[in-house]
């Protein structure tokens, strides 16, 4: 039953469930992380859907939708406020054994960046982590990078996770911490992950009154796993469905490479939920290098755009690597 | 390439496309805070030595300085004072009516045309100094209060920008009075636009109480545009007597739509183009940098665009739309026109129904080059709005300058 619990698991992986990636086979709107992850853990047929306690966050997240209404309808994120058969569902999950061990695949309904400043996720997965009673979490998602040498499709792993709040949600008293420090990952471990080839776009000027016979192209490049005692920096957009934008220039005051080891959106709530001893680790396949501030942007569209075509060219390469990445700390765990 | 979904915005949210057109129809929903914080990024881009990087106009260049523009006093005293301009005056005469739409092509307009009633500030939050002094129009502004209304609460309700911007200060618009030669030249600011205002259309309206009150010979538009055609480059001006609609939103059913009408009675004039062309301002593209640190070094894409240009093209009709759309180089709107904008048409129209003894022209700047078609969506588009939003008021001041070569030669 979607009401009930989960049953206890030994290790519990999160994602943020986004559908926004067409299919090209398909035709339908796909998330990329979640069908990676069916596809490296073996998962087949349909997911559960999960909805315990979901009258008490639909009140909330239904008055935060009648609050835009109110007061920001035109500019923010919506909450998603799903349903299946009728019934609203806070997440859905997936069950599969590796090496003997019981897993369970969790993707997460609610988000830092639609839900509002009461934060309803934290809670949603303080409640998972009281349930599947873990004794090994994996956060899985894709991100951007947040330094020169970050190449799309490559995965940071790493055991922290900082709030990096803006907006609404920056008077948080959790913003500003960093969560996990129980596991340690092992960059060994990764010796024999391989990854496919890939390579960035060739620069193509946009208009016709440009010298252009051979547009520049950055090399192709094979992704890799990088393991960085930094934290993954969550910094959710509440206004478009993009993590914000860091630049590789560390001179810039975008530059986020001193402070952290990726960018995303979702990550730091997971390791509030497992505080200081449930060991966790975060996984974050890079959909989309750093992008550089162009002095001739405006309101950040052009940097914004670059991303957004970055993460059309990338995002399942990166959620592909994240999930194989994912799969070795599994078997290793 | 997998593609983001359109509603990559979750439902009920705007796609990237309506997202990137509130950047640009927030232009004329801008305060001259947000204006001057805008502007504030950039630094002039041209080596003038005027406000905000415009050239000072030297109209002795022109070989016809005698035709300069300067700014006649106002048919009464201001609003509020003793006897002063009040809500429901009526226009004055006029020989000629120049209508404009967005605060860039306001901004250039008035440099160009009455910067003597008071210049235009280098900080653009200084804005308001100047435009307080171009008077309201408000005659019969309560006829489209409740359509106004009524098309904000649905925007809100279908969560698009809310629109109607004329609610703002609750006018028609600003006017100023010039002399170009021997004729005087009423310089209209609207607030009324065919995609902002609802199925209405009450741009209709003020058209049509333009044309009954001033009473012109020659009403003319002039603004920015998308250029659709691969050889003009930016801030290039097309000048035409024809509009087209070509209509893809709200107004998609209507009658009107895909009409076209060219005023057989005014072609524009060359005689002062050659002049007007020794004053106008290069406006180059950007030099495009790499968005990675992954490229070649040194990397970088350099324009190759030669000076702005007045090209006069009668018949060749610009296209209206009520949505934001651009040239590309694929999508060939060079075959139905000259170049693409959101207003021209209506003016057409309701000369022809309403004053057919009303001629009309329209002078469009290209502030948007053709967008490179093979670029993905987001980045034509995004292309788009930075080089509107950046290069628009340099763009505008070469339109206003062949406005005064048009109004001077007609």
């Amino acid at each position: 039953m979607a009401a009930d619990p989960l049953t206890p698991a030994d290790i519990l992986i999160i994602t943020a469930a986004d559908e926004f990636l067409r299919d090209p086979a398909s035709g339908n709107y796909i998330d990329p992380v979640w069908e990676a992850l069916r596809q490296a853990l073996g998962m087949s047929g349909r997911s559960q859907s999960y909805s315990r306690g979901s009258t008490e966050f639909l009140a909330e997240l239904r008055a935060h939708k009648l609050h835009l209404d109110e007061r920001d309808r035109y500019w923010r994120l919506h909450p998603r406020l799903r349903t299946w058969r009728g019934e609203f569902f806070i997440g859905r999950y997936h069950r599969a054994t590796i090496n003997g061990r019981s897993v369970c695949a969790f993707g997460a309904e609610l988000r830092l960046n639609t839900d509002g400043p009461t934060m309803p996720v934290l809670r949603l997965l303080n409640q998972l982590v009281r349930e599947a009673a873990p004794r090994f979490v994996l956060y899985v998602g894709i991100g951007g990078g947040v330094r020169a040498e970050h190449q799309a499709g490559e995965v940071v792993v790493t055991g922290h996770a900082r709030f990096d709040l803006r907006g609404e949600l920056e008077s948080s008293p959790i913003n500003g911490q960093t969560m996990g420090g129980a596991w340690t990952p092992d960059p060994g471990a990764f010796v024999g992950l391989e990854f496919a080839e890939l390579q960035e776009p060739a620069l193509l000027p946009p208009s016709p009154h440009y010298h252009a016979d051979d547009p520049p192209q950055p090399p192709p490049h094979t992704p890799r796993v990088r393991v960085d005692p930094l934290p993954v920096l969550t910094r959710p957009e509440i206004m478009e469905p993009l993590f914000d934008v860091p630049s590789p220039d560390p001179t810039d005051r975008d530059y986020r490479g001193d402070i952290g080891s990726a960018i995303d959106m979702d990550a730091a709530p997971i390791g509030a939920a497992c505080g200081e001893h449930l060991p966790c680790a975060f996984v974050i396949g890079l959909a989309s290098p750093a992008i550089r501030r162009f002095p001739y942007d405006y309101q950040g569209s052009l940097r914004s755009a670059w991303a957004q075509h970055m993460i059309e060219l990338f995002a399942a390469h990166a959620a592909r690597n994240a999930a194989a990445a994912a799969r070795v700390i599994i078997e290793d765990a | 390439m997998i593609e983001l979904e359109q509603t990559f915005f979750p439902p009920g949210q705007p796609s990237l496309d309506e997202f990137q057109r509130r950047l640009l129809t927030t232009d004329i929903l801008l305060t001259d805070r947000a204006v001057a914080a805008s502007a504030a990024t950039e630094a002039p881009q041209q080596p003038g030595a005027g406000p905000r990087g415009l050239p000072i106009i030297d109209w002795q260049r022109t070989g016809s300085p005698e035709v300069a523009p300067w700014v006649l006093p106002f048919p009464k005293p201001a609003p509020g004072a003793d006897g002063g301009w009040r809500d429901n005056d009526a226009l004055p005469s006029a020989a000629v009516v120049v209508m404009t739409w967005t605060s860039a092509e306001w901004d250039a307009l008035h440099y160009v045309f009455s910067n003597a009633l008071e210049p235009l500030p280098q900080n653009p939050a200084n804005n308001r100094v100047w435009r307080d002094k171009w008077y309201p129009y408000r005659r019969d502004f309560y006829a489209i209060y409740q359509p106004l209304w009524t098309r904000r609460l649905i925007s809100e309700r279908r969560n698009r920008a809310p629109g109607a911007p004329a609610l703002m200060d609750n006018r028609w618009g600003s006017f100023c009075l010039v002399q170009v030669g021997d004729k005087t030249v009423l310089l209209f600011k609207s607030e009324l636009h065919i995609n902002q205002d609802g199925e209405t259309l009450p741009l209709q309206q003020l058209v049509r109480q333009i044309l009954d009150e001033c009473q012109p010979e020659l009403v003319l538009s002039v603004g920015t545009s998308g250029g659709v055609r691969l050889e003009d480059v930016l801030g290039d001006v097309v000048v035409t007597n024809a509009a087209k609609f070509r209509l893809g939103d709200e107004f998609a059913s209507a009658s009107f739509n895909h009409a076209s009408y060219e005023c057989k009675t005014w072609v524009p004039p060359n005689v002062h183009v050659d002049g007007a062309s020794r004053l106008l301002l290069d406006v180059p593209e950007y030099e495009v940098l790499p968005p990675t640190a992954h490229y070649p070094d040194g990397t970088a894409i350099l324009p190759t665009a030669r000076a702005p240009m007045i090209h006069l093209l009668p018949g060749v009709p610009l296209l209206t739309t009520d949505f934001f759309e651009y040239g590309t180089t694929t999508n060939r709107l060079w075959e139905e026109g000259c170049c693409v904008e959101m207003d021209d048409a209506v003016i057409a129209m309701v000369c022809e129904a309403h004053r057919p003894q009303t001629r009309y022209g329209f002078l469009r700047n290209v502030s948007d080059p053709v967008i490179n078609g093979e670029l993905p969506r987001g980045l034509q588009t995004a292309w788009a709005v930075v080089t509107y939003q950046m290069k628009g008021l340099y763009t505008s001041y070469n339109s206003a300058i062949a406005t005064w070569a048009m109004i001077a030669g007609s």
